[in-house]
């Protein structure tokens, strides 16, 4: 039986604050996405236990924009129509590298908790 | 703040519309997207699309959600209360807003309380032009806020009966009426400037004018994109602001 049939889906709202802008960080370091190509990832890569909500996203999306980790640019789409692509700027590198810190420190944490508690 | 930040911020003051329309094409673009997928998997495209929607959740909340990303509602805000000083130029466009905002305020305020409340009898609805003036009632009328038959998702399709030009609503079965305040005033440079941007809709429900129950509703100000809100009328039945946007 896959992760499909056995694990609950989450709206990512409901993790740990901060862990849907890691999620995207980390979506965009290879290559540069539109939004939707970006939650499709993260729910194709987690085997559908993680889907993105879309308002959550694109506020998301503008946030890190302004912050500066990610920059847009507006390209002609594989579907013919233009679309916003996002990609990782040099300090969205940095601070990707920043909160994957934090996180496997918060997940180890975590994961202590679980064993020996 | 960075540097980053204040040329976003600085670019979708300057440029609005742009950015809006960005903003609308992304969140389309998403939908599309979707939609096609949905399509690629077998359904046909006007249930892939509603899929596609439901989905996405309410758009118009995630551009809200979006435009706070900016940081920029205060000064948004502020541009366009400046814009709303400084036109002077009569009717059509501000007609238009009235009877948008009327629309708005029938269906958000009036009609939800007409519909928990009616006694069976067929709604109708009455768009009412008031104050202002003879010549901009007229317009209102004109552009067809007067006269406009309101669908609603089931039996209640509002039906409008004629309206004289004396915009005297006397039908004993209109159920449920709205106001439209066409307000003036005068701008800091002395030109007169026609704020048309509130709307009172009054619900009275019976099936004769005596029998009208009148139905109390606290004020409910509903802000539009753009929109600044003003107190109502003294007495409305049921009363709700809404900004012309």
């Amino acid at each position: 039986v896959s992760n499909n049939d056995t694990m609950p889906r989450h709206p990512i709202p409901d993790l740990l604050p901060g862990t849907l802008d890691l999620l995207i960080l980390r979506t965009l370091q290879t290559d540069a996405m539109h939004g939707w190509a970006i939650s499709e990832r993260i729910q194709q890569i987690s085997h559908d236990v993680l889907q993105v909500n879309q308002g959550s996203l694109y506020p998301a999306l503008h946030r890190l924009e302004h912050q500066g980790w990610i920059e847009a640019e507006w390209r002609v789409s594989e579907l013919g129509r233009r679309a916003k692509y996002y990609r990782l700027t040099v300090s969205g590198r940095r601070q990707l590298a920043v909160e994957a810190r934090e996180w496997e420190r918060m997940s180890a944490a975590i994961d202590r908790i679980m064993k020996f508690a | 703040m960075n540097l980053t930040d204040l040329r976003l911020r600085v670019r979708a003051l300057f440029t609005p519309a742009k950015v809006e329309r960005e903003l609308d094409d992304e969140l389309a673009f998403d939908i599309e997207c979707e939609t096609r997928k949905l399509m690629a998997g077998g359904l046909p495209a006007a249930e892939a699309r509603r899929r596609a929607l439901a989905r996405f959740g309410p758009v118009p909340l995630a551009e809200d959600r979006c435009r706070e990303e900016r940081g920029i509602s205060f000064f948004e805000t502020l541009a366009r209360d400046v814009g709303y000083a400084l036109r002077t130029s009569p009717s059509p466009s501000s007609t238009r807003s009235c009877s948008r905002s009327t629309r708005y305020g029938i269906r958000t305020s009036a009609l939800p309380i007409a519909r928990a409340n009616h006694l069976g009898d067929p709604l109708r609805v009455v768009l009412r032009a008031h104050g202002g003036g003879d010549c901009e009632t007229n317009d209102a009328h004109q552009q067809g806020f007067a006269g406009e038959e309101l669908r609603l998702p089931y039996e209640e399709t509002l039906t409008k009966p004629a309206m004289n030009q004396s915009q005297t609503a006397t039908a004993t079965e209109i159920t449920a009426e709205a106001r439209a305040s066409e307000l003036s005033s005068r701008t800091a440079f002395g030109k007169r400037n026609r704020i048309t941007q509130m709307v009172t809709a009054s619900v009275a429900i019976g099936r004769a004018p005596s029998m009208r129950r009148r139905v109390r509703h606290r004020n409910t100000p509903i802000r539009f994109r753009g929109a600044r809100t003003r107190s109502a009328s003294p007495t409305p039945s049921a009363a709700v602001q809404c900004g012309s946007g």
